[in-house]
């Protein structure tokens, strides 16, 4: 018996276009180029962060809630002239990434994340890991996320939660 | 309606400690308000866009503060002055205004 190849190598590049568009969206932000960040949604995109207990309550709360490409472009302005923080940066990783599925142009996806945030004094800290449960469209011969949802399993930030996740 | 959880624990009737749900909008709300009460909340929180310095700053005087943990410190926020400290009407001076006429008032 042969196992015909085809829907494999379709899968394998699909994942490899996902992971592309994973690493591109943590570089976005661990490189500081925030303004990019909201061009990786679609203009009427979602961004939620949330935690664990209130997605598992079905509690509707979000700490961040962006409905549309407006509101983030929001978020990076006020972050870069009106919020006052500490500098501090981030280290993305993403892993356990599967495409759950396709349907009508639109691909479920789900990842594990850890952010790893160094301070303006060098100390470095775990600041945040969870779930990440997406939808992505191609628009313009590229993915974009239409809808982004960060669970956090912590519900206790340190200090304060400015740069995305 | 519940939105979130209650960060602390709090007494209940019977004496039960839990967190209770946090009721944050109405039974009546339609979908447009629930949706707006949701956006509302971007202000505030960890993430909240004008709350988040409250973390910062909370911070920064625990850093401070903890020099001598066996000691009391005390942050006098410029001290018995009331001068305003800055060119702005955003400063501590009607705070320390207060303070200063309470302690006259209770004569310490």
């Amino acid at each position: 018996m042969r196992l015909d190849s085809a829907p494999i190598d379709r899968d394998l590049a699909l994942r490899l276009r996902v992971e592309d568009f994973y690493a591109e969206y943590a570089q976005t932000i661990d490189d500081d180029r925030l303004e990019d960040w909201p061009g990786l949604f679609t203009e009427h995109g979602t961004y939620r962060v949330t935690t664990r207990e209130n997605l598992d309550s079905g509690l509707p709360l979000a700490l961040i809630y962006c409905d549309g490409r407006s509101m983030m472009e929001d978020r990076i302005s006020a972050l870069r002239t009106a919020n006052i923080y500490e500098p501090h940066v981030y280290c993305h990783s993403t892993s356990a990434l599967r495409v759950l599925g396709t349907s009508g142009g639109e691909i479920r996806t789900r990842a594990n994340f850890t952010v790893l945030r160094t301070m303006s004094e060098g100390d470095t800290a775990i600041f945040a890991c969870g779930r990440y449960f997406d939808q992505l469209v191609e628009e313009d011969g590229r993915l974009r996320f239409r809808a982004r949802l960060a669970v956090l399993d912590s519900r206790q930030v340190d200090t304060l939660l400015v740069i995305p996740i | 309606m519940a939105f979130q959880k209650a960060s602390a624990v709090v007494a209940t009737k019977g004496g039960k400690r839990e967190r209770p749900d946090v009721e944050d909008a109405f039974e009546d709300d339609d979908e447009e308000m629930k949706e707006l009460r949701l956006k509302v909340n971007n202000l505030v929180g960890p993430a909240g866009l004008i709350s988040m310095e409250d973390g910062c700053v909370g911070g920064w005087v625990q850093r401070a503060a903890k020099a001598d943990p066996d000691a009391t410190t005390v942050m006098p926020m410029g001290g018995r002055n009331v001068e305003a400290s800055q060119g702005s009407r955003i400063t501590e001076a009607a705070v320390r205004g207060f303070w200063k006429g309470w302690r006259e008032c209770m004569g310490c």
